[in-house]
């Protein structure tokens, strides 16, 4: 039987991740795909590679398919479209519907005419096991914000590095923690007010923890928009990597474009990272530095957390463990929130964690707590507060790793915060735990409201075990950016948001998987 | 007046249905005998100088790529084998070709080895970013129906009678895979393919095979006294990609081939009296119409809404335009007689054969004086187009 090998996959790549076609430099026409040669100019044709990525398009027509192939059979039913981007045609299939509309016939013409752009998504597997990824997918506006990466000046150049530029993914389906009790026979306000959990984000069947860290970076660079080729490293922390070996930093790389392009490749490192929930923000001082560090060659850097972490049926994880990521560009120039101070704290604690090979990580229940989250954010944030002579009241706002929605609250009594410093950059009561992106969904909830000259103290924690405390001061650049954040809020109060059943959800969840 | 360039002289097929307990060999081997016997004046297996074979899945679906190899074994001949992925593109090489006198033309499909690969082989005809769009064939053509439907405002219902014609065709025809009527409320109940086209709008999964005998036009009468002549064939291809074509709502290739095909028999359109249609969807037999220029852009729904009224009785329902009658896929076309893919476009010229030579008993066509016959084949949506123009000759 046929089969889709790696070279066929790697060859889709080139096209597919960033929707690359071509224009003649003679008469100036556009085709997708790629192609060597202009049906007019012929052999006098000068062809050049362009990018339909950060473009919008406009459904042509459509159909809904219900007899897909069988790699697509865990998607089907959904609407493949046609989209004309300024007059020229690429194929996708419009994700992210809501599950109803396919109850009976879809009037597809209803489509016809609406604007709609490319995402990065989850196709399929080959038999061997390698994931399909491609942008031959779009959404319509609505929950999504279309905000193209468009390449701005350097900005000014500072003595601190920080954060340059950010931008946060939650996907559109939540499913509201009432309806997980339900299926367990459980009184809901256990989870809802013993552990301060209302919904939490679900992947759609085509987004795992690699669609989702793209999503995220494209929304940083174009927060960011330094110039994408100038940034030299792609860290990316996660605990939930469809693949054991084979790093998500690659695709991003790929699916971003990151770094001057040489060869068919970039000239840009990457890593995948893991420290349970902290894996992200441990690389923030490494981030942080390198642009100090003529060797490292790097001006920019991008670091994400991002997760769809599994948890047992009915276990209390299952109620918190939400899907996510969030992505900093870290540079010196046109920095928002310059980095003051960071402080690393850990002890060998076994609190929760996941052999290799084990599809559900595990937890050691009232041991996850005292000795272990409480120690290390609250001795952390101790230290560096301590070494920097600051007091509570120093600090606008606190941050902390957000397991649920008790714990941050009262590792920030303990520490001597008040609500007005936690209350805006907790926000796991809605979003759910997104593990290494947990803190960083608080971080970017409270960049989009903090004021220049603020601060912000980020704690961040990894079972395991072991704390990231971070302090940050907005500075001025941040007003001039903030038109091209989408803001936690907003996906928070998304009226779009699509309310789904346990059972999607755990097809969710059993898909990112891959099994 | 037009000229003959190559002439059938015999023609035969197999059933067409699920065989599982058949082998292709075996079905060739019927197909192919029952053609060679059928030449009334006589002619042995040895005669046949060459073979042209089409299959477009039997490597895939029975991994069976030398098909010609099986020929030398099963008959006990060497000749040779001229394959290709469709029996209508066998049939136009072999036609094109005037290097041999007397040459068997057939094709064969055993879809049912891959039953379940059948989507995956279908996807293997369209470009891979539209299957990486999550299209399948049927979903194409889904969206082209949804366009045209958009653009020209057609009745639903109009599609939705082309299978009920077409199975009403069927009842006569004893190698049909389906025979029985179907209804419109039927067709539209059945369960969607591809939004809005539904189960009972597409053709089937079948196996068979079909063969014809053909020779040079002043040889035909040292085989028969009523060869069937080809006066004409054309092909053409479009984009792989349906995005890249300039229009949704068209079949360039079919325009194309149909042209192509007339100009070089010097037949015209309207001395066309059947024709043999590649209804793998209700769509592409409205589309035809149009492409083929029976019937004006945007309004070949209607003429199919307003010549389909009821399925009662066993006569062919025609098409009528401009008073002209046009009886499109005799045996029920590819969605009741079935679809072998790589035999389909010789079992069309099968029948175009059989009706024109009057031998198609309870199932004949009366097409008058108009003595052409058109028959149409298709690989993937509208890539590859082949049009050939049969007659009776003079």
């Amino acid at each position: 039987m046929s089969e889709i090998t790696g070279p066929v996959i790697r060859r889709k790549i080139e096209v597919a991740y960033r929707l690359m076609g071509s224009k003649c430099l003679e008469c100036g026409r556009t085709y997708f795909p790629i192609r060597e040669f202009c049906e007019v100019d012929g052999r006098k044709s000068r062809m050049e590679k362009i990018s339909f990525f950060d473009s919008k398009g406009v459904v042509v027509s459509g159909s809904v398919i219900r007899e897909p192939l069988k790699r697509f059979s865990r998607l089907a039913p959904y609407i493949s479209v046609i989209a004309s981007f300024d007059g020229v045609n690429i194929p996708g299939r419009l994700t992210d519907q809501d599950p109803s509309l396919f109850e009976g016939e879809v009037d597809v013409s209803s489509f016809i005419g609406k604007e709609v752009f490319p995402v990065f998504r989850r196709l399929y597997e080959n038999v061997a096991g390698i994931i399909a990824y491609s942008s031959l997918n779009f959404v319509e506006e609505g929950y999504h914000r279309f905000i193209p990466y468009e390449e701005g000046g350097l900005g000014e150049k500072t003595e601190r590095p920080g954060i340059v530029g950010y931008g946060v993914y939650i996907p559109r389906y939540r499913i509201r923690v009432a309806e997980i009790a339900k299926q367990f026979h459980k009184d809901p306000s256990i989870y809802e007010k013993g552990m301060g959990l209302i919904e939490k984000s679900v992947c759609n069947l085509d987004e795992d923890s690699v669609t989702m860290a793209v999503e995220a970076g494209r929304k940083a660079l174009a927060h960011a928009g330094v110039p994408r080729n100038r940034i030299a490293e792609v860290l990316v922390g996660t605990e939930s990597n469809p693949y054991a070996v084979k790093p998500i930093a690659s695709s991003v790389i790929e699916a971003l474009a990151v770094g001057e392009e040489y060869g068919g490749g970039y000239v840009c490192g990457g890593v995948d990272l893991e420290f349970a929930c902290k894996a992200a923000t441990a690389v923030f001082k490494s981030a942080a530095s390198m642009p100090l560090i003529a060797l490292s060659g790097v001006e920019f850097s991008l670091v994400i957390g991002t997760d769809n972490s599994q948890a047992f049926p009915g276990d209390d994880l299952d109620y918190a463990a939400g899907a996510g990521a969030a992505a900093f560009v870290f540079g010196r120039h046109g920095v928002i929130a310059s980095v003051e101070a960071c402080v690393s704290y850990t002890s060998d604690t076994p609190d929760f964690y996941r052999r290799d090979g084990q599809a559900f990580p595990r937890h050691e229940d009232r041991f996850t707590g005292e000795p272990a989250y409480f120690k290390h954010v609250v001795n952390c944030a101790k230290v560096l507060m301590e070494k920097k002579g600051l007091k509570p009241k120093d600090i606008d706002y606190v941050v902390f790793h957000q397991p649920n929605g008790k714990f941050p609250v009262r590792a920030a009594h303990q520490l001597g915060f008040e609500e007005e410093q936690y209350a805006l950059g907790l926000r796991v009561p809605w979003i759910g735990n997104t593990y290494s992106a947990s803190s960083l969904m608080g971080l970017a909830a409270t960049l989009d409201i903090a004021e220049p000259g603020q601060r912000i103290l980020l704690v961040s924690y990894g079972s395991g075990a072991g704390s990231d405390a971070v302090l940050f001061k907005i500075e001025k650049p941040i007003e001039e950016k903030r038109n091209r954040v989408v803001p936690v809020e907003e996906y928070i109060n998304s009226p779009h948001k699509i309310y789904v059943d346990y059972s999607f959800y755990r097809k969710s969840k059993e898909y990112a998987l891959g099994s | 007046m037009p000229k003959p360039i190559a002439a059938i002289v015999g023609a035969g097929r197999t059933s067409f249905g699920e065989f599982w307990g058949r082998r292709p060999e075996d079905l060739i081997f019927e197909a192919g005998l029952s053609a060679i016997l059928s030449v009334e004046k006589g002619v042995g297996r040895r005669d046949i100088q060459a073979f042209y074979i089409g299959s477009i899945f039997l490597g895939r679906t029975t991994n069976i790529s030398t098909l010609g190899s099986y020929l030398s074994r099963e008959l006990g001949i060497d000749v040779p084998v001229i394959a290709s992925t469709t029996s209508s593109a066998s049939l136009y090489n072999a036609v094109q070709s005037r290097e041999f006198d007397l040459v068997c033309v057939g094709g064969i499909e055993k879809m049912t080895d891959s039953f379940t690969a059948v989507p995956d082989l279908l996807s293997s005809l369209i470009d891979y970013h539209e299957v990486d769009a999550g299209f399948t064939l049927n979903a194409l053509k889904a969206t082209m129906m949804n366009k045209y439907v958009h653009d020209f405002g057609a009745k639903r219902e109009a599609f939705a009678k082309v299978p009920c014609k077409n199975h009403l065709h069927a009842l006569q025809n004893q190698y049909a895979q389906y025979k029985y009527r179907l209804t419109v409320d039927r067709v539209l109940s059945s369960p969607l393919v591809a939004d809005p086209l539904r189960v009972l709008e597409c053709a089937p999964i079948s196996d068979g095979a079909a063969a014809v005998v053909i020779t040079k036009p002043e040889k035909a009468r040292e085989y028969t006294d009523t060869p069937i002549y080809i006066f004409g064939s054309g092909q053409a291809t479009d984009d792989i990609s349906i995005y890249s074509r300039a229009s949704l709502t068209e079949f360039y290739a079919t325009r194309a081939a149909v042209k192509r095909a007339l100009s070089s028999s010097g037949v015209e359109l309207k001395e066309i009296g059947l024709a043999e249609v590649h209804d793998a969807t209700s769509l592409e037999e409205v589309l035809f119409l149009e492409d083929a220029g029976f019937v004006a852009k945007g309004l070949g729904w209607k003429v199919v809404d307003e010549c389909i009224s009821s399925f009662e009785g066993s006569k062919h329902i025609p098409y009528v335009v401009d008073g002209l009658e046009l009886v499109v896929n005799a045996g029920g076309g590819l969605k009741a007689d079935g679809h072998p893919v790589g035999a389909t476009g010789v079992r069309q010229v099968v029948e175009a054969f059989r009706q024109l030579r009057y031998e198609a008993g309870s199932a004949q066509v009366d097409i008058g004086d108009r003595q052409y016959a058109l028959v149409h084949d298709v690989e993937g949506i509208g890539s590859v187009v082949t049009v050939h123009i049969l007659g009776r000759g003079s």
